[in-house]
């Protein structure tokens, strides 16, 4: 059975459905959707809608709630997250789960309200000061904006940490075709409880990767939530003994558990020379793209990135093995690609971008391994960004 | 009762300054009111008072400048039988103040204690909102040329129902704070103390200037107001259901129908105007395909504002999952508006003969090598409106082209809940018909 729907009705429900108890946001195109969906169904889950004064509002009213054991979620566009930065390193610090909805539009600055774009996608990475990791999931499909919400909720709860979803206009605002029967709904998993009040620190970690089981504001068991640099008691310390560790611990909690976190989606096909990697979008545009080309009689392969940060190099790697050329399409001017060549030094990458607010078309990508005409001819936006590279392979 | 734990004392604050004072009155209302240790969160943020929370033996909450306003209202609202008290400083009020003033208005039970001694001290004695004119800083070496906030007033501009102000000397600061306390609802005191470190040497300020300047600025002492109001979060939960229940299921369509497109893809653009239902008709169409087991994509397109500009949908229909929703050439462009032909003049320029073009009789200027059909809205026979024309123009284009039986999209429109817009876009349905044999 096939439902029409948008990603903003499809996020909404699996925020419910993993258990999310409280939503605070402020209006903003094109994530807005998500917004008059949660307040419509989450009062009838007994949870707390509230439409913060602005995004600093609605974020610390969520990492409020976080504090108290809810789970809570916002949603916002880029102009949000640059409000939400110094809260995000908060949540990283006081180690808050919380979910994230970035609904990415043309930026920078207000850019266009209604415009696809996906140029956040570093900035969110890199989004508060210390540079500690983020864990960032985007969806290329309607079905997987429900997956991977939940998967967002997960991760938060499993790493005390704020996840984002990232994803964009495309996906978010308008309608699409959703077959019922490829919902995938991950079992829910709920925040570790302290069991031993007795012995009970807010901020408790043997190895550096634990994370700490969790007490809630206003529960038997007295607890400190701390924004500064604190020892496991959660009192302010600038001991270079005790930061070092505490801060190393934020990451380490994360890194060393990048298995838990990875999802790549490969479609490698036998004797295929290029792979197209692709993250929300463009994943998107690129499932069409391989189909194309097949029936075209031409070999490619496909990995789609669906969690973004931290890079899952050991999938890509997987599957990006002995194909030469790798392809990156973004609505931006190339920054995912960084990674990619980061990664994989000696491959060709072609990165494929736009920035006019218009969606990449399939054959624009297409024509990057299968030439058509002697001499392929993007339009001015893809050569921008085939140029500024200077690594293509045509 | 102890919420300020001795062995922890004494505070860290420079000599002689009020806040220690302050932080004891709490103790001592707190333990007036006989708050649960348990139930009491203390919500610091940025600023020397920032400093106080690991003297308390109650939940502490330790966050951004200015935010903790917004810190304390989502736990109150995650847990509204928390006692939740925020300590700011005339720092946090200023770069918080939008969170004061709706929290204030909102009327959020938690309760406000400002420590207020005009001038940023943890950075080094910078003026603050509440730097009296004149007064000296090291951000105002010749003296503040800027009028300070009367925080009370703000917050009773902003409709608190409990505000105060009182000195850290004042003996009854207690009672004050205790009647705070036990406010079921906002409540905001601003408590005017000394700081030691700058605002004292900077200005010859002696502990006796501080009524000087309270009489000099006219500030108010003492309760300023107490209101009884629903508060906030006990009011969100009056509208929950007994019962927790979930989200409604996906609204799934079955195929009831067979679709004439047998691969690739067949494209439509919608153009009309605001106003005009375009939208909804292009839902209507694409639910329709799904009726028929086709999959869907919808892209809209329209100004702002509301009830002027243009009008545009793009659906796009396929047998298989359709990713990529952008539409290069249309099969297919319907305009109902003058406003629709101008958005779409681009895409009509690359029709061919084997696309169509549905218009309307009155749309002037339509150039194009597709074959064009017309419909006539001023046919009164036809019972057309701009709030039904565009699905007569879909109807019109399923009986031209067979991509699926009409009955498929006359089966959406017969499920439209409300009667008037049901009958309103039946009528546009049968319309159609109609104009392709004009004998029935």
């Amino acid at each position: 059975m096939l439902e029409f729907v948008t990603g903003a009705e499809v996020i909404a429900r699996a925020a419910i459905d993993a258990g999310c108890n409280f939503f605070a946001g402020y209006p903003i195109t094109p994530a807005t959707g998500i917004l008059l969906n949660m307040v419509r169904l989450i009062p009838k889950a007994r949870g707390v809608f509230i439409q913060g004064e602005d995004e600093i509002a609605s974020i610390g009213f969520c990492i409020g709630a976080s504090s108290c054991g809810m789970k809570p979620m916002t949603a916002t566009s880029g102009p949000g997250i640059s409000l939400y930065s110094e809260n995000i390193g908060f949540a990283q610090m006081a180690e808050l789960p919380l979910v994230i909805v970035n609904v990415q539009r043309m930026g920078p600055a207000t850019g266009g309200a209604t415009t696809n774009a996906e140029g956040d996608i570093q900035f969110i990475r890199w989004v508060t000061s210390g540079g500690y990791p983020m864990i960032v999931l985007s969806p290329t499909t309607v079905e997987e904006c429900y997956e991977l919400t939940i998967d967002a909720f997960n991760l938060a709860e499993r790493f005390r940490t704020p996840v984002v979803l990232s994803t964009c206009k495309d996906l978010v605002m308008n309608r699409s075709t959703a077959d019922i029967s490829r919902y995938k709904r991950p079992s829910i998993v709920e925040r570790k409880f302290t069991t031993d009040a007795a012995n009970f620190l807010p901020y408790n970690y043997t190895k550096l990767d634990d994370v700490p089981p969790f007490a809630p504001i206003g529960g038997d068991i007295l607890t400190r939530v701390n924004t500064s640099t604190h020892n496991k008691e959660g009192r302010l310390s600038k001991d270079p003994e005790i930061a070092g560790p505490a801060l190393t611990h934020l990451s380490e909690k994360i890194t060393k558990h990048i298995d838990e976190i990875e999802r790549v989606e490969a479609d490698v096909q036998d004797g295929a020379e290029t792979i197209i990697v692709a993250y929300g979008s463009m994943g998107r545009t690129s499932r069409d793209v391989v189909e194309m080309a097949r029936r075209k009689g031409a070999k490619v392969s496909l990995a789609i990135v669906k969690s973004v940060w931290p890079v899952p190099e050991k999938g890509l790697k997987k599957c990006i093995g002995n194909h030469k050329k790798i392809i990156v399409p973004e609505l931006n001017l190339g920054q995912y690609v960084l990674e990619i060549q980061r990664l994989f030094p000696d491959k060709t990458t072609v990165p494929i971008n736009r920035v006019d607010g218009k969606l990449i078309t399939p054959e624009e990508i297409i024509e990057n391994f299968i030439h058509t005409s002697p001499n392929p001819s993007p339009s001015t936006f893809l050569r921008a960004g085939l140029q500024r590279r200077g690594r293509s392979s045509s | 009762m102890k919420y300020v734990n001795p062995d922890r004392k004494p505070y860290p604050f420079c000599p002689g300054c009020t806040h220690g004072i302050i932080l004891d009155s709490i103790n001592d209302a707190l333990d007036r009111i006989g708050a649960d240790p348990k139930k009491t969160v203390l919500v610091s943020d940025i600023g020397c008072v920032g400093l106080a929370d690991k003297y308390f033996d109650v939940h502490t909450f330790h966050g951004l400048h200015g935010r903790s306003f917004t810190y304390a209202c989502g736990v109150k609202l995650a847990n509204p039988e928390l006692q939740v008290f925020v300590l700011v400083g005339d720092g946090g009020c200023g770069i918080g103040g939008h969170h004061l003033i709706n929290a204030a208005r909102r009327n959020i039970g938690i309760k406000v204690i400002c420590f207020d001694n005009f001038n940023f001290g943890m950075t080094g004695g910078e003026h603050s909102v509440t730097t009296p004119t004149r007064g000296k800083t090291h951000t105002t070496p010749e003296g503040n040329i800027e009028r300070p906030f009367d925080l009370c007033n703000l917050v009773l501009a902003s409709n608190g129902t409990f505000v105060a102000r009182k000195t850290a000397f004042d003996k009854d600061l207690t009672d004050t704070l205790a009647s705070a306390f036990g406010h079921d609802g906002f409540a905001f005191i601003d408590v005017l103390e000394i700081c030691t470190a700058y605002y004292m040497p900077l200005n010859e300020f002696k502990k006796s200037s501080l009524d000087k300047m309270i009489e000099d600025s006219g500030l108010k002492l003492g309760i300023l107001k107490d209101e009884k109001l629903f508060e906030y979060c006990a009011n969100l939960r009056r509208a929950w259901p007994e019962k927790k229940l979930g989200p409604p299921a996906p609204k799934g369509m079955e195929a009831k129908f067979k679709s004439g497109i047998r691969e690739g893809y067949y494209s439509v653009v919608l153009a009309g105007s605001a106003g005009m239902k375009i939208v909804s008709a292009a839902t209507n169409f694409a639910r329709a395909g799904l009726n028929c087991g086709l999959y869907a994509t919808q892209q809209d397109d329209y100004p702002v504002t509301v009830q002027t500009g243009h009008s545009l949908s793009e659906i796009r229909l396929s047998p298989h999952q359709i990713h990529y929703a952008g539409i290069d050439r249309p099969d297919a462009l319907l305009v109902v508006s003058q406003d629709g032909l101008r958005v779409s003049k681009k895409t009509l320029s690359g029709l061919t003969e084997n696309q169509i073009v549905i218009k309307t009789k009155d749309i002037e200027g339509l150039e194009t090598r597709a074959r064009v059909y017309e419909i006539d809205m001023q046919d009164r026979s036809l019972g057309l409106s701009k709030a039904n024309i565009m699905t007569a123009a879909i109807a019109l284009l399923l009986s031209i082209t067979k991509i699926m039986p009409p009955e498929a999209f006359k089966a959406v429109l017969e499920a439209i809940p409300k009667e008037k817009i049901r009958e309103e876009n039946i009528r546009a349905f049968d319309a159609a018909l109609k104009i392709l044999n004009p004998k029935h």
